[in-house]
């Protein structure tokens, strides 16, 4: 949805969608043939949207309807006992939960911020170099390239309390190797490190497309003010990248806030539940504990809290996009 | 750019710029090492404490446990199928839908673009529950559809974005100039838009076969069975019930990521643009 | 003609939903209990069987000979084996995932001793007792056929038992003329001896990380102070009792008197076995399997420099504890070779297989006859001898919520051999979140 597109929308409306003209004849030829158009794209565009349809909003339905119910499970699968609120109620007095929940909003936070500031330090130094530049974005493509199990599992090795290289190396200068996976602060820690190093580089990509958009002449023209690179940077460069900015924060929002791989390979939630993402929970839940019904309503809560954040995102981002018009 | 002190010799190379790039190379490139030199350790030197930087010993003995021992040849095989299945799939239907959502086709297309961004990126979490009791009372569990299905939906969002945003640049007149010669908008789309489309179609396919070869909550989940294990899952499970064996592990690893960072590392500029098109163009 | 696309649209989601609901593969047909077939025939059947490692003697795989073994007798029914995951709640959770959805494999599932609660609650393996005669079970000791059970009806075929013993360094006492510890305070004391030698980093170490096997530690040190954590019937937690808490004092004792590293509150049982025979600690609690494997020259530093005894109690007590570990074969529910599986499974329990873990296993067969047959004082094991006297102590297990309740008891055990929490404090968490999960409502 670009500022443009969204000027072209308000054409005014007429029968159908076409060029405002006034010969009749051509008119009648025009709208038919906007209609076979219409026709065509909805037949085209329906079978992909039928399938994110039927696997996506669905099941989210189906999840906020089994919320609501208490189940148990025979041998032919799984019934309905009787609706009930009791599986909200659960949530809101399991302290497991809110800790998830805090934990998964501390995550969020901290590892976007980190890789937004890496991300955009790491972009600006890419813009400047020259020949290496090509290279340099293959080497960043590697760890975002690599399967996040296994990335997971070598960090858990660069951990490891025995032979992890971390482990060792912090050891050398401190008193005793630390534990790292067996705290729950140095396991947080730990945990974001690995997903930072793994996402940074895609942070960093996409801010350097909308870096390499920002036309020299504003650069120069601020140079010739006496602006420091400092103020450059906030004057000149960031006004421009905020749109790039934004959508980069908004796809790692979104991802951070579901992350299950890393933890469950590196931590599986622990120590105890001090690293239990909602993600992880919501796995815990259902398939260790084969509970359906608060399962059902971690997964709903959870969508809930993704689609208010989305919303109020947008909307805050559709007055900064006017803004910026 | 803003006059500096001319430096000679080595001297010139020494600056922010060139710093910081060294210190990204690193950075990203030590713990890859990390990765591809473990896996050729014997078992005891993987274990050893303090680290050995450089192995003394090399072997292969860990790739070797990892086909024979561990199914790794059925793990690729399954993530082989799920993932081709799921690019051809979902190559095809967000071709169609990423046309029909350029122009103004259709109305509210504008929503529809928002909606799906929106789902690209939605947890998995929330829909994994319900369909993983769907697939079940389907019987679709341990399946390769059971993996597909759910694959291409969660793919088709970023793609149909993706397809869109490319196929907008295509002029409409060589549209409309379809258009009048009498073709069907089918026949538009198989002989104008389709050879048009490949570089946006390539950035479509790594991204969806990246993103389906490494997917694992959904392939833990569905597919817990060994003859359907994918790879993501394999890797995860490796080992028996008292030994974690690293080396194995890593020579596992190290076999599933090649053909992707090979993958990533050939067709790198349809992913940069992949990646931007989404962040500028939006 | 128009075609309505908002009409298209719904005609083809309500086309697509009503397809998707009527089910485009049926589910396949269940054994019904009473018509489960207990005679093999004579074609040619293939069953899966579920298993994680099983130690031989020198440290190696056992599940090849068992098979072996099995295919004389069975020569038409071959045993596919299936890998199980390393960490026992990864290898539940993945397993009850599959049979909980119907999946018809793997056939017989070689499982742990703490399933049949749970398993019997969720419809995840079959009831065993009509399938072979009443006194079958009596081959078994007393609290090995509890925990098998759930209110009266069997559903794992017990295969072997696991205690934990006590690992240590022979040579290093002798070297420095300790005696073998006769208590745990003794092993306080030794420990900090040898530390202070500087022969060793760690004194005593432990599985002491979040998870099941903190559980079992637990209840040990808690059964050695003379408590329990919950009463008989598990129906209330008794972690505040005075037992209770001198069992968990100590266990915080040794990590806060530098006897335990605090790294042994991130070990499972690998990390605690590597910390041994790589020579970094004198004593080491646990499973079977280990003695045998620090004693191979091939996987340890320290082969035949070491000695082996029962767990200790505490200063002024008799009776020496262990946990009741063990590992038993269950039946899925779903199977479509019911007759195999029945084969297999109880043949892994009956007298050939048990006597062949006695000759070659480095675990502890289940069958109490084996135990103390010829075969079994031949092998010279020293812990079989050791066995015999031990007090077998039982997990909270018979209880439809036992991995919640133990979640309660292993978090907040580890948390406070760490120091994290105080003993009060820790321990009334503990007994509330076990009751909270006792009564079902643990989230």
């Amino acid at each position: 949805m670009s500022v443009q597109e969204k000027a072209a929308d308000t054409r005014p409306a007429t029968a159908g969608p076409g060029r405002p003209d006034s010969a009749r004849p051509e008119r009648s030829a025009r709208t038919s043939l906007a209609r076979t158009r219409n026709r065509a794209a909805w037949l085209f565009a329906s079978p992909a949207l039928l399938v994110i349809l039927l696997v996506t909003v669905f099941p989210v339905i189906y999840s906020v309807v089994l919320s609501f119910a208490r189940v148990s499970i025979d041998y032919d699968g799984f019934q309905v006992e009787e609706y009930t609120l009791g599986n909200y109620g659960a949530l809101l007095q399991s302290s497991d939960w809110y800790r998830a929940l805090m934990f998964t909003i501390l995550y969020t936070v901290i590892t976007v911020t980190v890789e937004l500031v890496l991300g955009m330090l790491a972009a600006l130094v890419l813009e400047r170099l020259g020949v290496t530049r090509g290279w340099m974005l293959a080497l960043l493509l590697v760890p975002w390239s690599l399967v996040t199990i296994v990335s997971a599992q070598l960090w858990k090795y660069i951990y490891d309390s025995t032979y992890g290289i971390a482990t060792w190396g912090i050891g050398l200068v401190t008193d005793s190797p630390p534990v790292i996976l067996g705290e729950p602060v140095s396991a947080a820690a730990a945990l974001m490190v690995a997903d930072i190093w793994k996402t940074t580089p895609f942070v960093a990509i996409i801010l350097l497309a909308g870096l390499v958009m920002i036309p020299d002449e504003q650069y120069e023209a601020a140079e010739l003010d006496g602006s420091s690179a400092w103020s450059t940077f906030w004057r000149v460069v960031m006004p421009q990248l905020l749109p790039t900015f934004t959508i980069a924060v908004l796809f790692r929002v979104l991802q951070a806030f579901g992350v299950f791989d890393l933890p469950f390979v590196l931590t599986q939630g622990g120590p105890g539940t001090s690293t239990q993402t909602l993600a992880i929970m919501g796995y815990k839940v259902l398939f260790q504990d084969i509970n359906i019904g608060p399962g059902a309503a971690i997964a709903t809560s959870t969508a809930l809290i993704v689609g208010v954040g989305c919303l109020l995102f947008l909307r805050a981002f559709r007055n900064q996009a006017r803004g910026v018009d | 750019m803003a006059r500096t002190k001319v430096r000679r010799g080595w001297r010139r190379w020494i600056n922010v710029v060139n710093l910081g790039g060294v210190l990204i190379a690193a950075v990203t490139a030590i713990p890859l090492y990390w990765l591809v030199v473990s896996s050729f350790k014997t078992s005891s030197e993987v274990a050893a404490s303090p680290p050995t930087v450089v192995p003394q010993t090399w072997t292969l003995e860990n790739y070797v446990t990892a086909f024979v021992s561990n199914d790794l040849a059925v793990y690729m095989l399954n993530s082989v199928i799920v993932a081709v299945s799921t690019t051809v799939l979902v190559l095809g239907l967000a071709l169609f839908a990423g046309y029909a959502l350029t122009g103004r086709k259709l109305k509210g297309g504008t929503g529809i673009m928002t909606t799906l961004l929106m789902l690209s990126v939605f947890p998995a979490i929330a829909v994994l529950t319900p369909i993983y009791l769907i697939e079940r009372q389907l019987g679709l569990l341990n399946s390769y559809p059971g993996l597909i299905i759910p694959y291409v939906a969660f793919n088709l969002p970023f793609a149909i974005w993706i397809m869109r945003n490319y196929l907008a640049g295509i002029p409409t007149t060589i549209e409309e100039a379809s258009e009048i010669d009498g073709a069907s908008p089918l026949r538009t789309v198989f002989s104008v838009i389709l050879p048009m489309s490949k570089p946006g179609l390539f950035t479509v396919g790594v991204f969806t076969f990246t993103a389906s070869w490494s997917e694992f909550l959904m392939a833990l989940t569905f597919n817990s069975e060994t003859s359907f294990r994918t790879i993501p899952v394999g890797i995860a499970l490796f080992g028996t019930q008292f030994t974690v064996p690293y080396g194995a592990i890593f020579a596992a690893s190290v076999s599933a990521t090649v053909p992707i960072v090979l993958l990533v590392l050939i067709f790198r500029r349809s992913i940069v643009s992949g990646l931007t098109s989404g962040a500028v163009k939006g | 003609m128009q075609i309505d696309r908002r009409g298209l649209l719904v005609g083809a989601a309500g086309a697509a939903g009503a397809l998707a609901l009527a089910g485009c593969a049926p589910r396949a047909e269940r054994t019904d209990i009473a018509d489960w077939p207990t005679e093999v025939g004579d074609e040619p059947v293939t069953i899966d069987w579920w298993s994680a490692n099983i130690a031989t003697n020198e440290g190696g795989d056992l599940r090849p000979r068992l098979i072996e073994e099995f295919t004389k007798k069975y020569p038409n029914v071959r045993i596919n084996l299936v890998a199980a995951p390393a960490d026992t709640d990864t290898n539940r959770t993945t397993l009850t995932t599959q049979i909980a959805a119907g999946s018809q494999s793997p056939d017989v599932i070689h499982g742990d001793i703490a399933w049949p609660g749970q398993f019997a609650e969720n419809s995840l393996a079959t009831p065993l007792s009509t399938l072979v005669p009443d006194d079958f079970w009596d081959q078994y000791p007393e609290g090995l056929r509890t925990a098998a059970s759930v209110d009266g009806e069997y559903y794992m075929f017990p295969v072997y038992i696991d205690n934990s013993f006590l690992v240590y360094r022979q040579d290093l006492l002798d070297k420095h003329g300790l005696q073998v510890p006769g208590s745990w305070e003794e092993v306080l004391e030794t420990s900090k001896a040898l530390i202070d030698t500087g022969d060793v980093d760690y004194g005593f170490v432990f599985q002491g990380n979040v998870y099941e096997g903190m559980t079992c530690n637990t209840v040990e040190f808690v059964a050695d102070a003379g408590g329990r954590l919950t009463n008989d019937d598990i129906t209330a937690s008794t972690a505040t009792s005075s037992e209770a808490r001198r069992g968990l004092e100590f266990m915080a004792s040794l990590v806060s008197e530098g006897v335990t590293p605090r790294a042994s509150l991130t070990y499972i049982e690998q990390a605690s076995l590597d910390a041994f025979t790589t020579g970094r600690a004198a004593f080491l609690r646990n499973w079977s399997y280990a003695y045998d494997t620090a004693n191979s020259p091939e996987a340890s530093s320290v082969a035949g420099k070491i000695g082996i005894r029962s767990r200790p109690g505490f200063d002024g007590t008799d009776e020496t504890h262990t946990t009741i570990g063990g590992w038993g074969s269950y039946i899925n529910p779903h199977t479509a070779k019911p007759a195999a599986a029945l084969a297999w499974a109880r043949w892994l329990a009956d007298e050939d297989a048990q006597q062949l873990i006695v000759r070659e296993g480095g675990v502890i067969p289940a069958r109490t006859a084996s135990l103390t047959s010829p075969d079994a004082v031949a092998a010279a094991k020293p812990q079989y001898s050791i066995a015999a006297d031990y007090t077998l102590v039982p997990r909270p297990t018979a209880t439809a919520f036992y991995p919640k309740v133990s979640q309660g008891i292993y978090v907040n055990a580890n948390s406070i051999a760490a120091g994290q929490s105080a003993l009060q404090t820790g321990t009334s968490r503990m007994e509330r979140q076990m009751d909270v999960a006792i009564a079902g409502q643990a989230l």
